[in-house]
């Protein structure tokens, strides 16, 4: 229980520091309502993954998400559709050269989702930092979002913006 | 005599430059897609405006990245043999400025945008196809 509240807290505060953005359908432009719900998606993403007993994978895979967790897309999700997200988040900002495309897709769910670096460098802190653009596809209809996520001293990933 | 081995020298420097002057083919280990070693095809990869040009901003993408997939415990330093345009100990200690043994990103960057330099006999301050297939000629 402690450490279910002590996910739970360190995810909230995680999130308010790291916020990822979100571009659905009209943009964020024009679609204030969208990009609020984007900006606290990451930690709906976060807590949603807590609440429902996620392991560490789980909220990590809720918070490098980012933005497009927040509203209906992350609603949609199930835990599957965010843990194979994540885990292809992390082998793609890893691995895959910028521009090249890495795919999942959960068959019980219909869920799908893809993900591009963009950019690859260095921050203040010496770590190396990736730009992304990925879309994840629910119910037919495409959904767009970009961030920035930096590799951490243990090697795994975080949405930075 | 050192004239001849400066001249052996900066041509070791020049041949290894061409092959990897925009090529993730310098990277003596890969991960991820193969490699490409096509000039014109990494000539693509790196103009991303698509303006027939490599600008200051591209090139650095491009060896940040270069440098990234070298960095194989990603500790944001790789030693000699990890980059294969280093793979000559002389060419290694030239870029290595602090004379650590290791090349920082810094160091690797600044390194490569001296030969950027030479690459751009036009001296418009960008690469053209024509500069970077003659570098991978040469």
């Amino acid at each position: 229980m402690r450490v279910a509240i002590f996910r739970t807290v360190a995810s909230v505060l995680l999130v308010v520091m790291l916020s990822g953005c979100a571009q659905t359908g009209q943009g964020i432009a024009n679609n204030p309502k969208t990009t609020m719900g984007g900006m606290l998606g990451a930690a709906g993403g976060g807590l949603i993954a807590a609440a429902a007993g996620a392991g560490t994978a789980g909220i990590i895979g809720g918070v490098l998400l980012g933005g497009l967790l927040g509203g209906a897309v992350g609603n949609a999700l199930d835990q599957r559709d965010k843990q194979l997200a994540a885990q292809n988040a992390q082998n793609t900002f890893e691995h895959a050269r910028t521009g090249e495309t890495s795919t999942w897709q959960n068959p019980d769910s219909g869920h799908s989702g893809s993900i591009t670096p963009t950019n690859t460098f260095q921050n203040a802190s010496g770590q190396y930092c990736r730009e992304y653009q990925q879309t994840i596809t629910v119910g037919g209809e495409k959904h767009q979002g970009y961030g920035t996520a930096c590799r951490q001293p243990d090697g795994s990933w975080k949405i930075q913006s | 005599m050192a004239r001849e081995v400066e001249v052996r020298s900066m041509r070791r420097m020049m041949i290894a430059f061409g092959m990897t002057l925009l090529s993730a083919g310098g990277v003596a280990a890969q991960q991820g897609s193969p490699p490409i070693q096509d000039p014109r095809a990494a000539f693509a990869a790196t103009d991303k405006n698509k303006d027939g040009e490599i600008d200051h901003a591209e090139f650095q993408q491009r060896i940040t990245e270069v440098f990234y997939f070298a960095d194989k415990d990603k500790d944001g330093l790789v030693v000699q043999g990890e980059l294969k345009v280093y793979d000559e100990e002389d060419l290694f200690e030239d870029a290595d400025k602090n004379g650590d043994g290791k090349l920082s990103l810094k160091e690797f960057v600044a390194a490569r945008f001296e030969k950027f330099e030479e690459a751009d006999t036009d001296e418009s301050g960008t690469l053209s196809i024509e500069e970077v297939v003659a570098e991978f000629e040469r």
